[in-house]
């Protein structure tokens, strides 16, 4: 696969620890965790094959070009909606998952609509950009913050304050049933490949998933779940994990480190993490931003070419995420975040038929074609 | 043309949303590091009062001008009564000109007399706000927090690093100092099979002496504390080895030899094993050292003997002090919890704890390595 390919996944991969999938996982730390997260690999693992081999076949093309091909407009046009909407929410997950986090540890005086607003006016410059120019983008930030974050992830892992007794206490109960929202937590570090339903478009030349590039993305995301789960259980103890707001954060506050003139290193974490953030909303959004370029595509006639839609998506963004903002508190996100995050593993079931039943028609078109 | 046209725009239009940051910036309220005041200790008292039993002190350096002032740094004291901690800090603001930061907070002294409250409810304020660090040392002061923080001993250097040097082992390396975070505290005081320790702090009523040498044993249900001594401590921490290479020194007294070890490694481990019928821990130590002193001359072929001499020696001490914490109900070290990590869960699984720890015996297997007689026989 393209390198490209690999910086969606990771980025998703990486966004995830300072998230809220974590909080998630130690909600039901006595109630079957583990499982929902072996589970959630599988079930990972087999999304990103199954998408990626999908998209394979289609060297250079999208999901609308692909769906207005194969299916009928009044098909299409509720399913690319959707999917923009989708996309959509997801950016606004993450928005919101972070300026809270900005907030509460960096910028606690500022208004956390003041936050969106510049975090937005950056963003917002994104959407004007191409996706080949994002594409690059995302691999210089994460040349720059990955080989740091796994820095400070290794010393995490090293250093006399991790406890592994605590980290075994909370294995023992690996034989509890799964439960939904674990898994459904776990199972979203694995989207990152779903944004290929318009990346690859840039992927013009053949593609091809081996063995050994599947057995690369399962010991990396079983490493990810892992490090997730069980080093915040290591730093903060099992028992009570449940009731921490933020175990990542004191995780990392943990550490003493002789940087340089750092010693307390969480913040470091957080601005790495902050900017890998930062381009996984602009991801998000471009693929929604395109989704609805597309949808608008199959209503006009005229094919002309404008940023009417870019203009419109620019605003729906700065007035949702602002009143939103306004509205929310970190329990009601945490609220419905937890019954998004449930809605979500359909969802990404859903992505799957789609394409299932778009290969369906397009072998079914080429039988006719012969017969014909 | 076209494109540096374009590219013109793009360049004006980045500027452009960069100036709209000037205001917003400007708008943080930014405080100057000359309105700020750090703190370096907290600490917390029981008072007399009973509406407000909460009596807080800090300690805050003052920067000064050498030329005025002399050698010796300046530090403020202050000292609030209240019905809750943050209450008091809040008061406390109200007693200096600048802004109180507790971002710098490096040490939390608990006051002996307050030990006996439930410390969960003490500690939580360190938890739940952001600015205190997790890497606080957390310690007991005696006879109270606030003596403690106030005592200036006339032998340290005289900087603000009067107690960290001591718990960092950048200054003071020894086996008798317990360090303990606020993280770890905290962790194992909500951890079952666990008991917190933390090391005291003493001083005397002139406050110019501060010893640090004894921990002391918080019970989590409330059965009280148990104090250890110096002697113990260094048990502990060589069990524990929190210290990553514990250093000390070892007295060996049989009948014909009186020499002391220099240990500056150990390794330690244990097992605990319930499949026989009587449920034991088996723990291994391996110590290596050389020589320090000794009464007698020392010959190089009996090596041996003496090792297994100063391994005796440990034994005996080891398996006094695992007796001693048994019987008084306390599990600093964490076999409940090494319990409960190699055995999987199941809902009876903490009675089944509490009622095998008071059988447990301790089959304890020390091997000393000496590896030098030191640079005479």
């Amino acid at each position: 696969m393209s390198r490209y390919f690999y910086y969606l996944v990771v980025v998703e991969f990486v966004g995830s620890i300072l998230s809220v999938i974590p909080s998630f996982l130690f909600e039901s730390s006595k109630k079957g965790t583990i499982m929902s997260m072996l589970l959630a690999l599988l079930a990972g693992v087999a999304f990103i094959y199954w998408i990626t081999k999908f998209f394979n076949h289609y060297p250079g093309r999208g999901l609308p070009e692909l769906l207005q091909q194969h299916i009928p407009k009044w098909m299409a046009f509720p399913i690319l909606f959707l999917f923009s909407l989708a996309w959509f929410i997801f950016g606004l997950k993450t928005l919101l998952n972070y300026s809270f986090l900005l907030k509460r540890f960096l910028l606690p005086h500022l208004q956390i609509n003041w936050i969106i607003a510049l975090l937005l006016l950056f963003i917002t410059y994104s959407f004007f950009m191409k996706t080949k120019k994002l594409l690059y983008t995302l691999e210089i930030v994460l040349f720059i913050n990955i080989p740091l974050m796994i820095y400070i992830i290794g010393i995490l892992y090293v250093n006399t304050g991790l406890d592994w007794d605590y980290v075994k206490k909370s294995m023992m109960y690996v034989y509890h049933a799964p439960n939904l929202l674990a898994f459904s937590a776990s199972f979203l570090i694995f989207i990152g490949a779903s944004n290929l339903i318009i990346v690859n478009r840039e992927f013009k030349n053949k593609q091809k998933l081996t063995t050994f590039q599947i057995l690369l993305l399962c010991v990396l995301g079983a490493w990810i779940l892992f490090t997730n789960y069980f080093i915040p259980i290591g730093y903060n103890g099992f028992e009570r994990i449940q009731y921490i707001n933020f175990p990542w954060i004191l995780g990392t506050d943990s550490l003493k480190v002789a940087l340089a003139f750092l010693e307390r290193i969480m913040f470091v974490f957080l601005f790495l993490h902050i900017s890998v953030t930062f381009v996984n909303i602009i991801i998000f959004w471009h693929v929604s931003l395109e989704l609805l370029k597309s949808t608008a595509k199959l209503v006009r006639r005229k094919q002309k070419e404008s940023n009417m839609i870019t203009y419109i998506f620019v605003l729906v963004v700065w007035s949702i995420s602002l009143i939103i903002s306004m509205k929310i508190t970190e329990s009601s996100y945490l609220m419905y975040a937890r019954s998004l995050f449930v809605a979500f593993p359909p969802f990404f079931l859903l992505v799957l038929i789609v394409c299932w039943f778009i290969s369906w028609r397009d072998k079914h078109d080429n039988r006719s074609l012969k017969t014909n | 043309m076209i494109t540096a046209a374009l590219k013109q725009t793009r360049w004006i239009s980045l500027l452009l949303i960069l100036s709209l940051l000037v205001p917003i910036a400007a708008g943080c309220g930014t405080k100057d590091i000359d309105k700020r005041m750090f703190v370096i200790g907290v600490g917390v008292d029981k008072s007399d009062n009973e509406e407000k039993p909460y009596k807080v002190s800090l300690k805050v350096p003052v920067p000064m001008n050498k030329k005025s002032s002399g050698t010796s740094p300046g530090f403020i004291f202050l000292t609030e009564e209240a019905a809750t901690i943050s209450e008091a800090l809040h008061l406390l603001k109200t007693h200096v000109d600048k802004n109180l930061e507790y971002g710098h907070a490096k040490f939390i002294v608990i006051g002996e007399s307050i030990l006996n409250e439930d410390l969960r409810v003490v500690m939580d304020i360190f938890l739940r706000r952001r600015e205190f660090q997790q890497t606080a040392w957390t310690t007991v002061g005696k006879p109270s927090a606030e003596s403690v923080l106030k005592a200036k001993p006339a032998s340290d250097i005289p900087d603000i690093n009067i107690l960290f040097n001591r718990f960092s082992g950048i200054g003071t390396e020894s086996s008798y100092i317990v360090s303990v975070f606020l993280f770890d505290f905290r962790r194992q005081l909500v951890e079952r099979g666990i008991d917190p320790v933390l090391p005291i702090i003493e001083t005397n009523e002139e406050k110019d002496k501060i010893i640090v040498n004894k921990a002391m044993i918080v019970n989590d249900n409330f059965k009280g504390k148990l104090e250890l001594t110096t002697e113990q401590v260094g048990d502990y921490n060589m069990i524990t080895n929190s210290m990553g290479s514990v250093k000390f020194e070892l007295g060996v007294k049989a009948e014909d030899y009186n020499f002391t070890v220099y240990i500056d490694k150990v390794k330690s481990k244990y097992k605990i094993i319930t499949n026989n019928n009587k449920p034991v821990v088996k723990m291994n130590l391996e110590l290596t050292g050389v020589v320090e002193e000794s009464t007698k001359r020392l010959v190089q072929h009996k090596t041996e003997e003496y090792s297994r001499l100063a391994g005796a020696v440990v034994k005996k001490r080891l398996e006094k002090f695992l007796t001693h914490l048994q019987k008084n109900e306390v599990d600093p070290i964490g076999f409940g919890l090494r319990y409960e990590a190699t055995r999987l869960h199941t809902e009876h699984i903490e009675d089944e704890w509490n009622k095998l720890y008071p059988e447990l015996s301790f089959d304890v297997t020390v091997h000393v390595k000496i590896t030098s007689l030191g640079s005479i026989e």
